[in-house]
């Protein structure tokens, strides 16, 4: 009985001591992270049957156990992954925020509308070099800014894989540390007891692993854990599967696991938030970047290479960007424009290129047809040197490279043939008869009899099947062609030429003295020259001159085509007129040339062009004409913006635009106009004009707009994730606060208790003196 | 159940508030330091959407607005250049109606031409007005003087080297303005008609048009005189006719009864007598003063009626000279060195002499008051009312390119006045705008320092709390 009660006494005592120390326990990791406050559960002891009587045996403890609900921790884990990843993003974004520089004019936004304000400053006053050094200025620190965001971009994508590296093998060791836990929990609890502060720890590391990457915990009947990431085994039972870096084909990084192919889809924590900076992210904003820097550079060249500096035309020019050899034969001339690893495309159009005579003012115009499928390098460079007084070749490097004769210079511009008729079919000097337009309706063998000069020498030109691509149908360019090749017409002499498809057959030999005879010949029926058979073509002393000014003001590019309306002398006979057609024909404007009309007096043709003509006769009967090519575009083929000539940048995105090095050293190259007049702006105000139009590059917005987007959203991006940390830190501080209410130690509960304890303590060593003195007393009675 | 409140979740609370708070405190700090509620993308982003586009808008008013004032500067020095060259022109007419007082010596006359020369000087001088290193009329060929004397077979000559293309300033969006008049417009632009003579000689413009510019000299020379019956009466040509001026075929009456003489149309004369100091040479001349010296010492008495013909040549540079047919109605005459073509009608030339040609349409002010300083000195020994007439001519010429002049200072005022309006319109713009984003990006500051308080007085309120929490626990009791 004695021995029941002391035994009561001493688990009592026991247990006191148990709670004593669990409560000491509690106090001394009252502050420790991921401490879980443990309960020493007690239970009365079984009833011990003793002479009938069912006594009680005591207290004691059976177990300490966690105060823990593991629903909770399971959202905690889940919300401490959500915030690794926006945090990890914040850090980023806030970087990349920083070195934008916008709001204080120092951004991309700012640096451009301060180039367009340089380029609107240097177009009120086009030839002043200070001015012009000011958008150089201007456009050197835009291309600065560019680059500068495009390295600081490019940095932050190589730290973030750097730092990315770390983190992985953070939770490398994080699994590590999971799996040896496991191994101890295990081998601890199959003995039925419960390994509560090593579970502690596990929980800390899989909170810390979860910080990290998207984690899935399943808990075993061992107790060990399986973690999943984004479904594949991190820690089995067994073993770790490490994490580690690696690169997309894309070039971004991307998360490898051990013994399995394929990425990793990591998308929460901060290794989610990492691989989402270093790729999408930064990848989104840099090439947004590189695409309005790639369409400043192509719109600006667009206009600036068909310009012309306030100085005049070029002497030499260099390209900027050079042909590659693609198809690795050694020789860069057979390579297709369109394919040349140019950095711009060249199309399908036709390129200006006017040679200036810099003694006499006379503009030589020239129209080079580029096709996107067929043209190579070398046919480019044939036609070039075909103009005259024009040399291109390519440089050791493989840029194209021009150079103008001595008193020559070159530019291309869309700039007006002042004097269109230079062969003189239209009351010029030389004896010319014309034809209506083409085609033709020749038959083979047709011949065309002339006597040249009129009762000189005759000859027959013969035509032929094989001269036309159709007989039925021969072009003035191909009819003039078998005339100029004729060794018959050299001889005398006779010239042919196609003005816009009419076929104009001339002397060489200019004045009243020029002249020959159309005797016959089958031909005459096709070319509509029936009535003249036997006539006679004179020349002309007093040569029309007609002179072209203005600026074409009109949308894309067209001829206008000039004729008489009658035979008469311009400024004399009545109701003379020259009628002005479009390329499709339509009349555009009726000239009054005839009496009261004073030679050299300027008319007004339309879309801002004027003519002026000298002194002369025209002729309706023999067909005079002239053609006007007007053109809006000198260069609708880019090929000038692809192979950098004449270009204000170079470079073709963010990351390598400047502005092109001989315009730095010398900003007067600067083009301001078509004409290279020094007072002429009408360049850099089409260039004003590109700030409000839509770029097609920029699926049709306008730089600004596409700036202001592209910082909208990214603002959007900053903000969404900054309120997403703020909505998430309250979550995870409730979360926080409700595992706190379960698992946190308050000391005033813990002090409670250990009044509580010490009072039980010294209760049972009260029992036990008692239950001694009990047996004293029995033992005296010995 | 009472909610378990763990130790260190207490700590974390407080300290959770005091952050919370500093955060508020901090950022109303900024705004009130900073004076802006939006300071990176992330604050607003659709503010920040907007101020971007706003901060643009305000960049391009500005640029507008320094178009405007360089647009102003070209455009009233423009107008002050004119406005001189307007007095300029008055003088100089002041000067020709002095030089049309008949009593005037030639003296005087040469006194006014080096006077009018000096004008002429200073008249291109204005019209090669720069400002700020371009010339103001010149198109927008600025970088070289517009006006260039130069001498064109053997005339001095001013010539208009500029363009005639306007330069156009942007000063709104789609708003541009020209700030240039052409210097062609203002001094050398008068209405389009044919070839003008001076009147002198008889000669007509031809059926053909004419092409030249500015004027030129037209030279008649008389090269014989065919005497045609004249020695019937006894009447000789003096030399040879060599100092005779009379070219075509002329009608001499002389009226033995009346005692009179008369060539053509021109002045009666009396007959004169033996022992006139004249008889040898006896100048008549015809309507056009074109004149024939008759020797009439062996003179018969008898009357006679019949044809006396001067024999010429023309040309239009003064070298290169044809034979007159008196019957062409449209002789072509060209001048190589200038390149200008003239067609004439020589049926009604009756003396020879040097007659101005004033080409239509392109005449500029500097070789009309050049034309006005060569007549003054007379080089062709002019009689009186010849000089009246030319002169007349180049008043008119004058008056004309005053009124040029006029026009293109009334042009440059209204631009003026507009570009002024639109800095005006600008200003406005400016102001909005700039009123507008300080309403994006600006912080209230008012509401900022109340915030501000506000911010500050939670968080001592959150400090003065949580230090009392954090005391209270019951270890304070026990003991």
């Amino acid at each position: 009985m004695s021995q029941l009660s002391l035994n009561t006494g001493l688990k009592s005592i026991l247990t006191a001591r148990y709670m004593l120390a669990t409560i000491g326990h509690n106090i001394a990791n009252a502050n420790t992270p991921g401490y879980t406050r443990q309960r020493v559960e007690i239970g009365n002891d079984p009833p011990i049957s003793l002479g009938g009587l069912l006594l009680g045996s005591g207290v004691s403890a059976s177990n300490v156990q966690r105060s823990v609900d593991s629903l909770l921790n399971r959202r905690i884990l889940t919300q401490v992954t959500v915030s690794g990843r926006l945090e990890s993003q914040l850090v980023g974004m806030t970087e990349i925020e920083g070195l934008l520089g916008e709001l204080d004019g120092q951004g991309v936004g700012g640096l451009m509308d301060s180039f367009f304000t340089s380029i609107s400053e240097l177009s009120t006053n086009p030839d002043d070099a200070i001015l012009a050094s000011g958008v150089a200025q201007a456009a050197v620190t835009l291309s600065a800014q560019f680059n500068g965001i495009s390295n600081n971009l490019s940095d932050l994508k190589r730290d973030t894989t750097a730092e990315l590296g770390v983190r992985v093998e953070e939770v490398n060791l994080l699994a590590d540390q999971v799996l040896a836990l496991n191994l101890e929990i295990t081998k601890i609890e199959a003995s039925g007891s419960t390994a509560n502060d090593l579970r502690d720890q596990r929980d800390v590391a899989l909170e810390e692993l979860s910080r990290r990457v998207d984690t899935r915990v399943i808990e075993e009947a061992n107790g060990a854990v399986r973690v999943l990431v984004a479904g594949n085994t991190l820690v089995s039972s067994a073993r770790v599967y490490e994490l580690s870096v690696t690169q997309t084909p894309g070039g971004d990084p991307a998360i490898e696991i051990e013994g399995s192919d394929g990425f990793v889809p990591v998308s929460g924590g901060t290794i989610g938030g990492l691989l989402r900076m270093a790729g999408s992210f930064v990848g989104e904003l840099s090439s947004e970047f590189d695409q309005l820097a790639h369409n400043l550079i192509l719109e600006l060249n667009r206009l600036h290479s068909t310009g012309v500096p306030a100085s005049g035309g070029f002497s030499n020019l260099t390209g900027s960007s050079a042909i590659l050899d693609l198809d690795k034969d050694g020789d860069l001339r057979d390579e297709l424009l369109s394919n040349a690893g140019l950095p711009f495309d060249v199309s399908s159009g036709v390129l200006l290129v006017n040679v200036n005579d810099e003694t006499t003012g006379d503009v030589d115009q020239h129209q080079i047809q580029i096709s996107e499928t067929h043209t190579t390098v070398g046919e480019l460079l044939d036609a070039l040197n075909d103009v005259p007084n024009l040399s291109a070749d390519l440089d050791s490097f493989g840029r194209v490279r021009l150079l103008a004769d001595g008193g020559f210079t070159f530019d291309f511009s869309a700039k007006l043939d002042q004097n269109p008729d230079a062969i003189g079919s239209f009351g010029g000097g030389r004896a010319s008869l014309g034809t209506g337009e083409e085609p033709f309706a020749l038959a083979d063998g047709d011949t065309l009899d002339l006597t040249v000069p009129a009762g000189g020498t005759s000859l027959s030109i013969a035509f032929n099947t094989a001269d036309f691509a159709d007989v039925n149908a021969a072009t003035a360019a191909e009819l003039a062609a078998v005339i100029n090749n004729d060794p018959g017409a050299q001889a005398v002499g006779i010239v042919a030429a196609d003005v816009n498809g009419r076929l104009i057959l001339q002397t060489l030999a200019e004045g009243s003295t020029a002249d020959f005879t159309v005797d016959g010949g089958t031909v005459l029926g096709a070319l509509g020259w029936a009535g003249f058979a036997g006539s006679t073509v004179t020349g002309h002393d007093n040569a029309v001159e007609a002179k072209i000014a203005g600026a074409y003001t009109g949308d894309g590019d067209d001829v206008f085509t000039f004729v008489p309306n009658m035979d008469g002398t311009i400024g004399t006979t009545p109701g003379l007129i020259v009628d002005v057609f479009d390329a499709t024909g339509n009349k555009i404007a009726s000239l009054d040339v005839g009496e009261g009309y004073t030679p050299g007096e300027e008319l007004a043709v339309a879309e801002g062009i004027t003519v002026s003509f000298g002194l002369g006769d025209l002729s309706a009967t023999h067909n005079d004409v002239f053609a006007l090519d007007v053109v809006e575009d000198a260069d609708t083929s880019d090929v000038l913006v692809a192979l950098g000539i004449n270009s204000l940048f170079v470079g073709t995105d963010a990351s390598d635009i400047a502005l092109r090095e001989d315009i730095e050293l010398d900003p007067t190259l600067i083009s301001t106009s078509v004409t290279g007049s020094s007072g002429d702006n009408t360049l850099l105000l089409d260039v004003l004009g590109l700030q409000n139009q839509g770029v097609e590059g920029l699926e049709g917005a306008t730089f600004g707009r596409f700036y202001g987007d592209t910082i909208g959203n990214f603002g959007f991006e900053l903000s969404s994730t900054v309120d997403a940390i703020g909505a998430n830190d309250s979550l995870q501080a409730s979360l926080g606060l409700l595992r706190e209410q379960v698992s946190g130690v308050n000391v005033d509960e813990e002090l409670v208790d250990l009044v509580k304890y010490e009072q039980a303590f010294q209760a049972a060593s009260q029992f036990i003196t008692v239950v001694n003195e009990l047996n004293d007393e029995l033992l005296n009675l010995l | 159940m009472t909610l378990r409140i763990s130790t260190s979740s207490n700590y974390s609370r407080v300290l959770m508030g005091l952050r919370l708070n500093q955060g508020r405190l901090i950022r109303s700090q900024e705004q009130v330091a900073t004076g802006r509620s939006l300071l990176r993308p992330s604050d607003d982003p659709i503010g920040a959407t907007r101020a971007l586009s706003l901060t643009g808008r305000i960049e391009g008013v500005a640029r507008f607005r320094g178009a405007v004032v360089s647009g102003l500067n070209a455009v009233d020095s423009a107008a002050a250049s004119l406005g001189s060259g307007s007095q300029l022109l008055a003088e100089a007419r002041e000067l020709i109606l002095q030089g049309m007082n008949g009593t005037l010596a030639q003296d005087d006359r040469e006194a006014l031409a080096t006077e009018l020369e000096v004008l002429r000087r200073e008249l291109v001088d204005l019209a090669n007005t720069q400002a700020g290193g371009r010339y103001l009329f010149g198109g927008t060929l600025t970088n070289q003087p517009p006006w260039v004397e130069t001498t064109v077979g053997g005339l001095t000559r001013v010539t208009y080297r500029g363009n005639e293309e306007e330069q156009r300033i942007q000063i709104g969006a789609d708003v541009e303005i020209a700030i240039n008049v052409t210097g062609s417009s203002i001094f050398g632009k008068s209405e389009p008609a044919g070839a003008v003579f001076d009147g002198l000689t008889g000669v007509q413009s031809g059926l053909t048009a004419d092409e030249g510019s500015g004027y030129e000299y037209l030279h008649l020379r008389h090269d014989s005189t065919d005497p045609g019956a004249i020695g019937t009466v006894g009447l000789a040509l003096v030399n040879g006719g060599a100092d005779d001026t009379i070219l075509n075929a002329q009608d001499l009456v002389i009226d033995a009864a009346a005692g009179t003489v008369q060539l053509g149309n021109g002045v009666v004369r009396n007959i004169p007598l033996p022992g006139d100091p004249d008889l040898a040479d006896f100048t008549i001349a015809n309507e056009l003063g074109g004149e024939l010296h008759l020797d009439f010492t062996g003179f018969t008495g008898a009357d006679f009626n019949g044809t006396v013909t001067g024999n010429g040549s023309i040309s239009l540079d003064g070298t290169n000279f044809t034979a007159i047919d008196f019957s062409e109605t449209d002789l072509e005459l060209k001048n190589d060195a200038t390149g200008s073509v003239l067609h004439v009608d020589t049926t009604a030339v009756g003396r020879a002499g040097k007659e101005t040609v004033t080409f239509g349409g392109s005449l500029n002010l500097f070789d009309a008051l050049q034309g006005v300083v060569e007549d003054l000195r007379n080089a062709d020994g002019l009689d009186q009312q010849e000089l009246v007439n030319r002169l007349n001519v180049r008043l008119e010429e004058l008056d004309r390119g005053g009124a040029n002049l006029r026009v293109g200072l009334g042009v440059l005022g209204a631009r003026s006045a507009r570009l002024q309006s639109a800095d005006a319109r600008l200003q406005g713009v400016d102001l909005q705008l700039n009123g507008l984003l300080s309403e994006t990006r600006d912080a209230d500051l008012s509401e900022a320092v109340l915030d501000l308080m506000q911010a500050e007085q939670t968080l001592q309120l959150a400090q003065a709390t949580g230090v009392r929490l954090i005391q209270t626990t019951l270890l304070n009791f026990l003991g």
